[in-house]
């Protein structure tokens, strides 16, 4: 591979892992604002994950492999009604390898958590993976700085019930 | 298999989209809402699907849906995130979403919304061959998205 193709290699598996990132966030708003409309999670959200792949958040707990990511997933269809995930801040480190990577996001989320609106703000530390071609998660961590009632704010109640 | 002129042109024209969209964002906070500015993002015959605002058809239209707005929303800004660009020769589909705090008719507003676009090169130029907004939220500042989706408008 010429330094030319690699030097292009690197952007464009920059812009790949940014479009999944933005993807989960679009599948995850789509698939709970549509109520009880068609699977949650989607088979395209759960194929960003391989297959044990990790999922851990602040307050949620820790959730090991796709099947047990798929059914945490769906319970919470049962709790958030409306979610818009505001993905930014994106820092992408594509390993030396070419097939491992690892990104920090800031995410800004407006979410309907049973009937109340609610402020969420998460740093995202992922580590991916690049399997035929694809970048998929292999983990997904989420530390939480709030998720406050809209009505509370984040000093008075950081966390939400 | 594209070439590296091909993989490099996409990753070009991906970005001077996110440009564009950039830029008609701060053509909107910047005065507010420079018409003039904001006009020349936008092809002759272009479509502004507002949903709740109205259709806005051609640019003259465009222009002054825009000076419009600037009436009532005296001041806002506007956050992007989320853009996803898919670029087909000297066409593309983009979607993005947008949260805004506008000061609209005197109130302090939240604003969200997410975007499914088309856009066309012209004279090497991309600009916006159609834009669709969809309302998520736009409530007052007090009242929050889920006890009030859209304000009075």
């Amino acid at each position: 591979m010429s330094d030319l193709e690699q030097r292009l290699r690197r952007w464009e598996d920059t812009e790949a892992i940014k479009r999944l990132k933005f993807e989960y966030g679009r599948l995850i708003d789509e698939g709970l604002g549509s109520g009880d409309d068609g699977p949650f999670p989607q088979p395209e959200l759960l194929d960003q994950f391989v297959d044990d792949a990790v999922w851990e958040a602040d307050y949620h707990g820790r959730f090991e492999g796709k099947e047990v990511i798929r059914d945490f997933l769906a319970g919470v269809r049962g709790q958030v009604t409306f979610s818009l995930h505001f993905m930014m801040n994106p820092v992408i480190r594509i390993g030396e390898s070419g097939t491992e990577a690892a990104a920090r996001w800031l995410s800004l989320e407006t979410l309907t958590v049973q009937g109340g609106a609610v402020w969420l703000a998460t740093e995202y530390h992922d580590e991916l993976v690049k399997e035929d071609g694809r970048w998929r998660f292999r983990r997904v961590t989420a530390r939480i700085f709030f998720m406050t009632p809209f009505e509370q704010g984040w000093v008075e109640q950081p966390f939400v019930g | 298999m594209p070439s590296l002129e091909e993989r490099l042109r996409r990753l070009e024209d991906e970005a001077a989209i996110e440009q564009l969209l950039v830029e008609f964002v701060a053509a909107c906070d910047d005065g507010p809402y420079d018409a003039d500015r904001i006009a020349a993002l936008f092809a002759d015959d272009a479509v502004l699907e507002l949903g709740f605002l109205g259709r806005h058809e051609g640019r003259e239209a465009i222009h002054a849906f825009f000076v419009d707005v600037g009436r009532r929303i005296v001041r806002t800004v506007h956050f992007q995130a989320n853009y996803r660009i898919d670029v087909d020769g000297d066409e593309a589909r983009g979607r993005w979403y947008g949260f805004e705090t506008p000061t609209f008719d005197g109130r302090a507003t939240w604003g969200a919304f997410t975007y499914d676009d088309r856009y066309v090169r012209r004279g090497g130029k991309w600009l916006i061959q159609r834009l669709e907004q969809r309302l998520e939220f736009f409530t007052d500042y007090v009242r929050g998205w889920a006890r009030q989706r859209l304000t009075d408008v």
